[in-house]
């Protein structure tokens, strides 16, 4: 018993007195983001080459699944937990803010002028007052990818440049089963995916409408233009019957398992496709409307210094927040995630926007538009609800549309009110 | 008195803390992120004046009075043959009390995925084999109450039977007797 007692007590000072040394020569400062593999990895690598420049700054990351995260970063920071940098979605920032949970870029290292000049104007967004919040490394937007095994067997030569011509390339995709179900879709469908920014900032518009007025405060797209593009969009599914929603789960899953001919998502799914073995895969551009009219979705995550970084570790998070939207982040970011810099200068090089891949996103993002949300999930809800009433209770696209405005701007009216 | 402690804490803990803070949630205004503030009954207001709110109240009703009854009769059922069974007694006992074990969470995702649409479901792959057109278990308003009633009878009648059988010891093989009568269609045991 002694010897244990002895034994302990030895052991207590020893690691008391190497985690003295320890503080004493480097300071660790933590990370926090939502768990992507991709962006998992690249955040590893930019930790990597910040330490070796850094020696004296250590980096934790931790991550977690998307479904938790905003409770955990809500209940952590005001306990004095949690990260000293961390990263949120454009579209959280007022609720960050207003909860101070995040405090400002300092001016002398990230000055306005400068980020004005060189980053998208849509990060112009995470401005207070007369200083930034916070700032992306990578912006993202949409485009179409398609199957180009399924596209050779069905002996199309090229993905659709029009929305006619993709419904009439989505019928020559899909395939059926002797029992008549869908066994492959002629592209994927689902208001939960990216399909509400297809709808809202894309088709809306692509008909003639405007979605939102008033800087997004009120909804405008239970309109002519807002029925076109529901009809249109919901044909697909009921009408040509070339998709069906929760085909093998997730579109995302149907598009990867060689199932679907064609299917909208962000270049964040660049990352995930790469490493699917035996997927023959290309990207366009989201078709154009009839008149030649393009739109598309653009949106991104934004880093932040955290209220409860300060001192030492304060300095050190303003170090690291240099250099993840550094130029060489972003390439680092682009080349592991797929996800585009954030500056036109690093994302818009000839090379960037000739590549076969990153090409059409890159050029979406010349035209694209930035939704502002009030409550991303809730308005996502309101679109999925929309669809799902017209598949599960017949309810005609009129009332569906009629009824999921209202519902959003519900929405909208209890968040600016 | 000292081991009662332990259970002690854990329920007010685990159980009676957070019960009684969400009752008192249940009148505050709260994002997760700010302060709370009082609400009055505004919450209770929403809560009725929404129709989706009833439509969830009905449906909940249906599920539990169809559910309840269903679950018990095939209890009682299983627990009777179970019993008689003399055939690989205990394997088949292990297996038929196996979904008791299993959390409710990993059932349901192994359920989701037996209903799924082709390619993936398993029920619907065998009805294609056939020829005949899949079923939207799911996403149906006729069909979705009755298929997630069904793995929930299959995993209640399991805990019945089990624990319905332990706790009628003494009196089983009377009532037994008399279940069994009044079941059978020759009115003999």
């Amino acid at each position: 018993m002694k010897q244990l007692k002895k034994w302990m007590l030895g052991a207590t000072t020893a690691a008391c007195a190497m985690y003295a040394a320890g503080s004493a020569q480097a300071v660790e400062i933590e990370y926090w983001q939502y768990f992507f593999e991709p962006r998992v990895k690249a955040m590893e690598t930019l930790i990597e080459n910040f330490e070796k420049a850094n020696p004296d700054i250590t980096v934790k990351m931790t991550h977690f699944p998307y479904a938790d995260y905003r409770t955990k970063v809500a209940a952590a920071i005001p306990a004095g937990q949690g990260p000293d940098v961390v990263q949120l979605f454009y579209g959280w920032l007022n609720d960050y803010v207003n909860a101070q949970l995040i405090q400002p870029l300092p001016n002398d290292v990230f000055p306005p002028a400068e980020i004005e000049a060189e980053f998208f104007p849509m990060v112009q967004a995470m401005k207070r007052g007369d200083q930034y919040m916070a700032l992306p490394t990578a912006v993202r937007s949409l485009a179409l990818f398609y199957n180009k095994r399924l596209f050779d067997k069905a002996g199309i030569d090229g993905p659709p440049k029009t929305l006619d011509e993709l419904v009439e390339t989505a019928k020559k995709l899909t395939q059926t089963d002797g029992a008549g179900n869908l066994s492959t879709v002629g592209i994927t469908t689902g208001m939960n995916a990216q399909d509400h920014h297809w709808f809202r900032e894309v088709l809306v518009r692509q008909f003639g409408g405007d979605p939102y007025m008033d800087n997004y405060k009120k909804v405008n797209y239970n309109t002519e233009a807002g029925k076109a593009a529901l009809k249109y969009y919901s044909d697909l599914e009921f009408t040509h019957k070339v998709t069906a929603a929760g085909f093998m789960d997730e579109p995302q899953a149907a598009f990867k398992a060689g199932r679907a001919g064609m299917h909208i998502d962000g270049s964040f799914r660049i990352g995930a496709l790469n490493k699917v073995r035996g997927l023959k895969w290309g990207v366009a551009e989201l078709p154009a409307a009839a008149d030649g009219t393009q739109s598309n979705y653009s949106s991104y995550w934004v880093n932040g210094i955290t209220s409860k970084a300060t001192g030492e570790k304060y300095d050190a998070a303003v170090k690291f927040m240099k250099y993840v939207t550094s130029d060489e982040a972003m390439q680092v970011w682009l080349d592991t995630v797929g996800e585009l810099p954030a500056k036109p200068s690093a994302a818009m090089t000839d090379a960037n926007a000739n590549h076969e891949v990153y090409g059409p996103f890159i050029k979406g993002l010349g035209y694209a538009k930035t939704t502002i949300f009030a409550n991303e999930s809730g308005q996502r809800q309101a679109l999925m609800d929309m669809v799902g009433r017209m598949r599960l209770e017949s309810q005609s696209a009129e009332d569906s549309l009629a009824q999921a405005a209202g519902e959003e701007q519900k929405i909208l009216d209890d968040y600016y009110n | 008195m000292g081991l009662l402690a332990i259970p002690i804490v854990f329920y007010v803990v685990v159980r009676f803390y957070p019960t009684a803070n969400a009752i008192l949630l249940s009148f505050q205004e709260w994002n997760l992120l700010g302060s709370r503030s009082w609400a009055g009954f505004d919450n209770y207001v929403k809560l009725f004046s929404d129709p989706t709110f009833w439509k969830v109240f009905a449906n909940t009703f249906l599920y539990l009075i169809l559910g309840t009854p269903t679950s018990l009769l095939l209890a009682f059922v299983i627990a009777f043959h179970l019993d008689k069974l003399r055939f690989m007694h205990g394997t088949i006992r292990a297996l038929y009390f196996l979904p008791f074990m299993t959390s409710a969470v990993a059932m349901a995702w192994v359920w989701r995925w037996f209903y799924q649409p082709v390619p993936i479901g398993v029920f619907n792959n065998a009805l294609a084999t056939f020829g005949i057109p899949q079923i939207p278990f799911l996403n149906s308003t006729t069909y979705a109450l009755p298929s997630i009633l069904a793995p929930a009878i299959w995993q209640v009648s399991a805990s019945r039977s089990s624990s319905s059988w332990q706790a009628c010891v003494p009196f089983r093989k009377p009532i037994m007797r008399q279940l069994a009568l009044m079941a059978s269609p020759h009115g003999k045991p």
